[in-house]
């Protein structure tokens, strides 16, 4: 088991040196000069603008500025933005919200898709399946920012239950509802993974041998049924949670929380490089890392995949 | 299978309880700070600042409120009066003299001394240290020794044109004379520092000490920062503002600030999208909009002097007669902008109504002109900021296209790519340009027109008697001697057309009701607001 758990953490690396690679390449490639972005239209005077690029190595060629950020990368150091602070720091000050907002999202989420899924798995075919259809059906179709919108509006503007763009109300208050939206939306698709899988491990063979053995429904369902429907629904926890972390983008600007998504899309558009490649480095990371658990739980719930 | 529904009332008691735990926690943590009764407070929306050191970023809300400037306009009066110094004088406007008020101090005690602007000026004005607010000393002899243009280590730290004489008095030489120099010393890059800052720079980047109407209380990243009137403030009414307290409240973008607004949690907006105001009117009523006494940006269609198609005075002036200004303003800018016709906005003091007289809508004139200037078989380019403006680049677009009968392409782009293309003389056409002054004059306008001037870069338009007019009416220390030369100026360069005016855009603010907007010659700052309530 170690031995898998090293190997695994050892093939993270080639993927990690690849991924910022191709992410610093593609920053590079980018049209436009980060120097004219710090101030608009009123161009910094070209003395000015000579001593910052010689500071920041902008005008070495390619291979050697990344080579440049690989080594401090080693020893731990992300580099600095344009403003002389460190992008490390600037990426920890945005974790907490990212991470508060998509945890719990993702356990919002999980409650709600297991209980409809499971409901109406275990339900298939009767009235209340169709219900949990129609509810899946719904909110997979309306776009996530018209149900964002929406939301804010009504439960933060006219019912007033929570600041409608209150980062400062701190958790829960803040993320209770962004969170919420995030998770219905997501809920969906869980609830007919979850469905779907039941329904089709209580239509398997050894269903009908274990019944046919005498035992109770509950044995049945959970001894059996879930824990083989659970093996797909579990891979999509994971990666949605990983997931989560890096792609509340709209959510984050909508409900005005400072997280990891907005200051991706703003530091793209000042091309802030080595901001742009620090998260991104992170948010791999994090994906490789949260692929190598949901690889681990397999073992727990299947032993048929443990090593 | 008749477990299931009890399955579910446990699973769902589980989600209630993690709420109400949630809940719970949360009324002890980071609920927001209920005002004590009779603390006047209001909130401005900002970003997330990078930096709220005003040499660092001169156009910070917050470094404005904590930093009190050498010369600064009252907003009772609109004049720019001394604030921090007692007198700044010139027989010549090459040569200052400044002398300080006495018995200044900064929020921390500590006196303001005539070493505390010498050292910040210093400070801002070496390349290396990369602040934003560098290019405000261009114009000061030693500027150029302080920055070499090779990137090497400057052989000096201080600039040879600042000379401190004594406590409160200091002397300022220029490269060139300009008698604009007072309202120079009027925006941020010329904050003083104290001695601390330099000593210490990381520890004042995030708590920062100045001598300004408000001080510093406190800074949660992304969250906000918390400003306090300081009691030591010895400036009149007329240069500070009503509030006990001033919150930044940090917001992602203007949506969010405006929905906060609407649940009644923020009370200023200041550079509100033509779009949010007449959603904010129909919503919140009319009350609750500032508009902006002056106008002090301009749209230009700018044309670079190096794109030879595009040579032709009278190819230009066709261009600028196709374009329909007033039903552009009326219908698709909803009247928030005006049409301009003059190389500079109305309120400035060499501005002459009608200027520009290609500036009107006459297809007939434009059509003759076309074809007096040889005709154009090429296609017009124009090169915008995807990020904003993008319909009233197509609405120009339009017209020039139906108008004059000629090709137009658009070629919408990220700033920093449209940014980076003009500031190196890389445009393939016209582009669209934004400009606002950093101080009330005409030379901030038209120093676009001079060679190496400030934003020459974007045009590139370069004409000896131009320059020439604009250094003496830069000597001239009598305004309305002043405001002729920049006239006659203007009067050349109109000639060869190489900006084409377009519109004067309104500013608006939103408030609420405790809030009392003002603005200082078209500049809205958040703290110098009343407190109405």
């Amino acid at each position: 088991m170690m031995g898998y758990v090293l190997r695994r953490i050892l093939q993270m690396i080639p993927v990690l040196l690849g991924a910022t690679f191709i992410i610093y390449a593609l920053t590079f490639l980018m049209p436009g000069d980060p120097i004219s972005a710090l101030t608009g239209e009123r161009p910094l005077p070209e003395a000015t603008v000579a001593q910052i690029r010689q500071a920041y190595h902008l005008d070495d060629p390619f291979l050697i500025q990344y080579g440049n950020y690989m080594l401090g990368v080693f020893r731990g150091d992300f580099g600095i933005d344009f403003f002389g602070r460190p992008v490390m720091g600037l990426i920890l000050e945005r974790l907490p919200a990212t991470f508060a907002l998509a945890m719990t999202a993702w356990v919002l989420k999980l409650f709600i898709g297991l209980i409809i899924g499971v409901y109406g798995g275990l339900r298939h075919g009767k009235a209340a399946d169709h219900f949990a259809l129609v509810f899946t059906v719904l909110f997979m179709g309306i776009p996530g920012f018209v149900i964002a919108l929406g939301a804010q509006t009504y439960f933060g503007v006219h019912l007033g239950w929570v600041d409608p763009a209150g980062v400062r109300a701190g958790w829960p208050m803040a993320f209770i509802l962004p969170a919420l939206v995030m998770a219905i939306e997501a809920a969906a698709g869980l609830a007919r993974l979850t469905r779907t899988s039941l329904v089709d491990v209580l239509r398997a063979e050894y269903l009908r041998t274990a019944k046919a053995k005498g035992l109770s429904d509950q044995r049945i369902i959970w001894g059996h049924a879930l824990r083989n429907a659970m093996i797909p629904v579990v891979t999509y926890l994971g990666l949605s949670l990983a997931g989560m972390l890096g792609g509340a983008v709209i959510i984050e600007a909508i409900f005005n929380i400072p997280g990891i998504g907005g200051l991706m899309v703003s530091s793209i558009n000042n091309k802030e490089g080595t901001i742009v490649v620090g998260i991104a480095t992170m948010l791999v990371l994090v994906y490789l890392v949260f692929n190598l658990l949901v690889d681990l739980t397999y073992g727990l719930i299947d032993p048929r995949v443990r090593v | 299978m008749k477990r299931s529904p009890k399955m579910v009332l446990v699973a769902g008691a589980a989600v209630l309880a993690l709420v109400a735990t949630g809940c719970a926690s949360g009324e002890n943590g980071g609920q927001p700070q209920n005002d004590a009764q009779g603390k006047r407070s209001l909130s401005f929306m900002t970003s997330e600042p990078k930096t709220i050191v005003p040499q660092k970023d001169p156009g910070s809300q917050v470094g404005m409120a904590l930093c009190a400037n050498l010369m600064e306009v009252n907003v009772e009066t609109q004049k720019l009066e001394p604030l921090a110094a007692k007198a700044v004088e010139s027989e010549d406007a090459r040569v200052w003299s400044i002398e300080l008020q006495d018995g200044w101090t900064f929020h921390d005690g500590s006196p303001v001394t005539a070493q505390s602007f010498a050292d910040a000026w210093n400070a801002t004005a070496t390349g290396s240290n990369a602040w934003q607010g560098n290019g405000t000393f261009v114009s000061f002899e030693g500027y150029d020794e302080l920055n070499p243009t090779d990137g090497s280590e400057p052989s000096t730290d201080v600039l040879s044109g600042v000379k401190v004489i004594d406590e409160t008095h200091l002397e300022v030489t220029l490269k060139a004379p300009n008698a604009d120099f007072p309202k120079v010393l009027s925006t941020n890059p010329t904050c003083p520092l104290p001695a601390t800052a330099l000593e210490d720079a990381a520890a004042y980047d995030e708590a920062p000490v100045s001598n300004g109407p408000y001080k510093f209380v406190s800074w949660d990243h992304n969250q906000q920062i918390v400003l306090e009137k300081w009691d030591g403030f010895k400036g009149a009414a007329g240069f500070s503002g009503g509030a006990d307290e001033l919150v930044g409240k940090v917001y992602t973008s203007v949506d969010p600030a405006y929905t906060d607004m609407t649940a009644g949690n923020l009370d200023m907006i200041r550079n509100v999208p033509a779009t949010m105001v007449d959603k904010a009117t129909s919503q919140l009523g009319d009350k609750v909009l500032y508009e902006v006494s002056i106008g002090s940006k301009q749209q230009t269609l700018q044309i670079p002097d190096y794109v030879d198609e595009l040579k032709s005075p009278e190819l230009r002036k066709a261009i600028s007669l196709s374009i329909d200004r007033d039903a552009i303003a009326k219908s698709l800018l909803k009247g928030h902008a005006t049409p301009s016709d003059s190389l500079v906005p109305p309120a400035l003091a060499s501005y002459v109504e009608g200027a520009c007289s290609e500036c009107t809508f006459d297809p007939e004139r434009a059509k003759k002109l076309l074809a007096d200037s040889g005709g154009f078989d090429g296609t017009l380019i124009i090169e915008s900021n995807s990020n904003s403006d993008q319909q009233l680049v197509q609405a120009v677009a339009k017209q020039i296209q139906d108008n004059l009968g000629i090709k137009v392409q658009q070629k919408p782009m990220l700033g920093t790519e449209l940014s980076e293309r003009r500031n190196n003389q890389k445009l393939e056409g016209a582009a669209f340009g934004l400009w606002g002054w950093s101080y009330m004059s005409p030379d901030q306008y038209l120093s676009q027109y001079e060679t190496g001037g400030d934003g020459n870069a974007s045009t590139g338009y370069s004409n000896p008697d131009v320059d020439k007019l604009l250094r003496a009416a830069r000597a001239e220390q009598d305004e309305s001697k002043a405001a002729t030369l920049y006239r006659d100026a203007e009067q050349i360069i109109l000639k060869d057309l190489p900006a084409i005016p377009l519109f004067i855009p309104t500013d608006y603010g939103l408030h609420s009701e405790c809030a009392v907007m003002n603005d200082v010659q078209g500049d809205l700052q958040f703290y110098r607001a009343g407190y109405g309530c």
